[in-house]
């Protein structure tokens, strides 16, 4: 490497260190603090959390956790006290409620808006989770951080939606269950006494899709619009692998139904793991001296969506070569690749599986010796480029040879 | 004592008159942000993803913090940092953890396409072996020297030498292999 090089390297860096010095964003030391705080309280969810995630994945660990034993139903808040501001009905009644005075009940909206704390010291009722381990959903609290067992109020925003000329408020709460749970969309109008009361649910994950809701905007229309996520963060799954999407929804009728946006996800690219399993490699003699052997290759897609291609690498030494017609399968020429010898497979389905009898040559007077190679296979998308799984040690197994 | 020579970004600007603060005085906070942005560029550079580069570099400071009456006394808490970064960097198992992290905060990340400009030498480094990538890495942006890559990475200086060698001609070679592709075009 020429002097030259040397230069023109550190300043390639330089030139880099600059470039992303400009793009880096700092959530700043108080982040720190808020997670340190919140870790001393959740370290054994996280814990529980991270082993299930070894053994399954996101699915399997989600769902582990929803099959796990009950939890005790319990109180949310310690130290119950009477809803201060549940306003109490009557001519006593505070500012939130002039329309308490009204002699004719049907005839005025509800008013009074609802602010984030207001919500938070009320006492309201959820409409109910789903089955299996949840939090309790009547007369409860919402609360403001995410401690485990609470309904937590991640996101919060107003509007008409119910079209009676007054603000309602839409929550989105998730049910805090070691680093994920249930989650619902939920909107909150005044009674005529002025409390607190649910209208009704937008929204809410569910074992399938969407198992992750990820944000929340009321739209001058009424329209409460939700961002939902295909598959839940957590577990190894990233959250940036999550596809979203924003689905509108209208209260009508007395409940919400859809209106606008998406209603059903495509295949995630990430939901694929390929599993693969390889036989040894023993080389025999052949006739004209050479040496000739083959290997079982069979690749299995145990994940929920498909691998548009699949990637399979045999690293053996770059004196075994690719014989036979066992390469068939290969969109590319395994004969032209060297080492490892690559081959490119088509779209291999979730719960699909291919196998392949993969032959070898050893040229007479090559010596190769005995040895361990790796066999590897990794998912491509539709562009070729390859796709991060969430669990990946299995796709990969070492072989030997000899 | 190993020598702090990360380029101090987003803090106060290094006293003249006084080299090193005293480790004992030394502020979390000021800490933070003297570092955070050089190793996040760093963990750029290593992973190739500026979005999970500041997320482990946010969870090796929360580990930090979470131990900084002991940190706050070492003679170098930057090198403590800087390992646990790099650690999660190439260490998947605990990439979990940061996966939860980003739980926790429930942010919405709209991470931007990387600059043009980095592009060509981020494609260079990936097609650098992990270890001759962490050598190059912090030789040239986290300006460690030999010994300390050597002592970061628990490896003979020799080792780290044959590294840095292989890695930087690679990367040469790469580098204009790429250069000369855009003239190609």
């Amino acid at each position: 490497m020429s002097e030259q090089e040397t230069l023109g390297l550190a300043e390639e860096f330089a030139h880099y260190r600059r470039t992303v010095l400009a793009e880096v964003e700092v959530p700043g030391p108080a982040a720190v603090r808020r997670t340190a705080r919140g870790r001393g309280r959740r370290r054994l969810a996280t814990t529980t959390a991270t082993v299930l995630a070894l053994f399954g994945g996101a699915t399997l660990g989600y769902a582990a956790m929803s099959g796990g034993p009950d939890r005790e139903p319990g109180p949310v808040d310690p130290t119950p006290t009477i809803s201060a501001s549940s306003a109490p009905s009557g001519s006593a009644s505070p500012a939130p409620s002039p329309s308490v005075t009204s002699g004719s009940p049907t005839a005025t909206p509800p008013s009074g808006k609802i602010s984030r704390a207001q919500l938070l010291d009320a006492s309201v009722t959820l409409p109910a989770w789903r089955a299996g381990p949840g939090c309790p959903t009547s007369g409860i609290r919402l609360s403001g951080d995410d401690r485990e067992g609470v309904n937590w109020l991640l996101a919060f925003d107003q509007g008409d939606v119910d079209g009676d000329g007054a603000v309602e408020a839409v929550g989105l709460v998730q049910c805090v269950l070691g680093s994920g749970g249930p989650m619902q969309v939920v909107a909150f109008d005044r009674d005529q006494q002025g409390r607190i009361v649910t209208l009704g649910r937008v929204v809410a994950t569910s074992i399938d899709k969407p198992q992750w809701l990820f944000a929340l905007d009321v739209v001058d229309d009424g329209t409460v619009r939700v961002q939902v996520g295909d598959i839940a963060p957590g577990g190894g799954w990233p959250g940036e692998w999550s596809q979203r999407q924003w689905r509108g929804y209208r209260f009508k009728g007395g409940s919400f139904a859809q209106v606008s946006g998406p209603t059903s996800f495509g295949p995630n690219p990430h939901d694929v793991n390929l599993v693969v399993t390889a036989s040894n490699l023993v080389l025999a003699d052949a006739p004209d001296g050479s040496r000739t052997g083959t290997i079982t290759v069979r690749i299995r897609n145990g994940g929920h969506g498909p691998a548009a291609y699949v990637d399979l690498r045999i690293g053996l030494p770059a004196a075994v070569r690719p014989d036979g017609d066992g390469w068939a399968a290969c969109r590319n020429d395994p004969e032209k690749t060297g080492q490892p010898v690559s081959c490119d497979l088509n779209k291999l389905g979730a719960g699909k599986e291919v196998r392949l009898t993969l032959g070898f040559r050893v040229a007479a007077g090559a010596t190769v010796g005995t040895g361990k190679a790796d066999v590897d296979a990794r998912p491509m998308n539709a562009s070729f480029d390859f796709v991060e799984e969430v669990y990946d040690p299995d796709n990969t197994v070492v072989i030997t040879y000899r | 004592m190993l020598v702090t020579r990360e380029v101090r970004v987003g803090g106060p600007p290094p006293d003249p008159g006084s080299p090193v603060p005293a480790p004992a005085e030394l502020v979390f906070d000021d800490f933070y942000h003297a570092h955070f942005r050089s190793l996040v560029v760093q963990l750029t550079a290593y992973t190739g993803d500026r979005g999970q580069a500041q997320d482990l570099v946010q969870e090796a400071f929360c580990r930090a913090y979470a131990n900084w009456a002991r940190l706050a006394r070492y003679d170098d808490p930057l090198a403590w940092v800087r390992r646990v970064a790099w650690n999660l960097g190439h260490n998947r198992w605990r990439r979990l953890r940061t996966a939860q992290a980003w739980l926790l905060r429930q942010r919405e990340t709209h991470v931007a396409e990387p600059s043009p400009d980095r592009v060509a030498l981020d494609t260079a480094l990936a097609k650098l072996p992990p270890k001759q990538r962490r050598a190059v890495v912090l030789h040239y942006l986290a300006d460690l020297t030999v010994a300390e890559i050597a002592a970061q990475e628990r490896v003979a200086e020799g080792t780290v030498k044959s590294w840095l060698h292989r890695g930087r001609a690679a990367l040469a070679t790469h580098l204009r292999d790429t250069t000369e592709e855009v003239r190609d075009v």
